[in-house]
């Protein structure tokens, strides 16, 4: 128990770090197209263990959100976004429930699910957490298409980025 | 006391949730200025709107009361004209400023063109009233025209919308001037020349009369400013202007009577000798 915590917070900073450090200043541009931007960090929430009490996760979100909005200057975007996917993230893992139940210790990651049970539960959330990033980040719906167009192709990259972190990390990081 | 800790430790997650994101939407439009701005602007069209609808309810309900004082109003006013029209005759003088150099006489419209390229009006007041050629003619919103031949009971008007119709005309403020003409087939809109194009002029400004001839005073308002534009090659505005008074829904206008009028020109025709 002890270390999944110690693990886990290792994990978020280092995550944080890479985020606010390296994936910031990656935007791909093709063309007049800006708008793909790659999203790591949401996976520090996706990757609790799946127990954590729920006020922890907020909680937890609030802390990296609000670290990675001073990376990007952007007070409380980030953390309104990520607080959102914490506030969402059991809702879809009860949703996702296969038949023998989960082990509540652990985190819910590629290695312990399988492969298209974790790219469900990444896209789903990854998917929720970019549109409201991105809704908030506009803050008005006459940018709808700027908002969706955002979403759909920062999600494509970030959800394929994550698969390869969880392919490449394989045992719990 | 108990029951409230119960809700929190049942509820406390989603009030979490709630207290953090509200902690958020302050912190994003309190800091992020292009988040405040849109929040502001949001806000003002929002409360505005709701302030529109009070406001209009409030006056409907003020209906009654209004057209009491209006009607009241109205029977008082009937009282002084009719009282007048016994005792004084037609021709009455508003203006007091200068020197009660202008004199209005109040005629009725009786026959009018609006469509046709070069308009014509008819106004119930000949010389018996006090009309002359060359007068200018008003309404309470603007200008109307000029008189051109008159008869015993009748006078004939060039308005603003014909096609040989020149009113000299300057923006308010400005001393500029142009001549004001209809060139268009819209009977609301007339067209300002000749404002030299270093005239620091912008869509709304008031046009008025310049004074400058001998027909209107000085200062009557005439329209605003639509739209403008400087013509290839040319020093000049082109300027279009929005009328104030609707020459189609008009009925009744004011001949202006300017008493110095023969002394003006006499001098001036002096110094062309």
């Amino acid at each position: 128990m002890n270390s999944l915590v110690t693990k886990s917070v290792i994990r978020a900073v280092l995550l944080i770090l890479l985020q606010g450090l390296v994936f910031r200043r990656i935007a791909f541009q093709m063309g007049d197209f800006a708008f793909i931007h790659l999203f790591i960090y949401p996976i520090i929430i996706l990757l609790l263990p799946i127990r954590t009490p729920k006020i922890i996760q907020i909680t937890v979100a609030f802390v990296v959100g609000l670290s990675i909005d001073a990376f990007y200057s952007s007070y409380g975007i980030h953390a309104s976004a990520l607080v959102f996917t914490a506030y969402i993230r059991n809702f879809v893992i009860k949703l996702l429930e296969p038949y023998s139940g989960y082990n509540v210790d652990e985190s819910p990651t590629l290695s312990k699910l399988g492969f298209s049970w974790f790219l469900s539960f990444a896209s789903i959330l990854f998917f929720i957490h970019l549109f409201f990033y991105f809704s908030v980040e506009a803050f008005s719906f006459v940018f709808f298409f700027e908002i969706l167009m955002n979403t759909i192709f920062s999600f494509i990259a970030s959800i394929l980025l994550v698969m390869l972190y969880q392919l490449i990390f394989r045992n719990d990081y | 006391m108990k029951n409230i800790l119960l809700i929190f430790i049942k509820y406390g997650t989603h009030l979490l949730f709630i207290a953090f994101q509200i902690i958020f939407f302050t912190l994003i439009i309190n800091i992020n200025r292009v988040h405040g701005d849109i929040y502001n602007n949001t806000k003002s069209i929002f409360f505005e709107n709701l302030n529109n609808k009070v406001d209009q309810l409030s006056d409907y309900l003020k209906l009654d009361e209004q057209n009491d004082s209006l009607a009241r109003e109205n029977a008082r006013l009937m009282d002084v004209i009719i009282n007048q029209r016994i005792n004084t005759p037609k021709s009455i003088l508003l203006d007091t400023l200068l020197l009660q150099q202008y004199s209005f006489i109040p005629a009725e419209i009786c026959n009018k063109t609006i469509h046709l390229r070069n308009n014509y009006f008819t106004l119930c007041a000949g010389k018996i009233d006090g009309a002359k050629p060359m007068m200018g003619v008003i309404s309470t919103e603007g200008i109307v025209g000029i008189t051109t031949k008159v008869s015993e009971n009748y006078s004939q008007v060039i308005p603003l919308l014909h096609s040989q119709s020149r009113i000299s005309a300057s923006i308010k403020g400005l001393h500029f001037f142009g001549n004001l003409v209809w060139k268009e087939a819209n009977p609301r809109i007339m067209t300002l020349e000749a404002v030299p194009k270093h005239a620091a002029i912008s869509i709304g400004d008031t046009i008025v009369t310049s004074g400058y001839s001998s027909i209107f005073p000085r200062d009557l308002p005439i329209g605003t400013i639509v739209n403008f534009e400087i013509a290839k090659g040319s020093s000049n505005y082109v300027i279009d202007v929005g009328l104030f008074n609707d020459l189609n829904n008009l009925s009744y206008a004011y001949l202006v009577n300017n008493k110095l009028k023969e002394e003006q020109l006499n001098l001036e025709n002096d110094i062309d000798e």
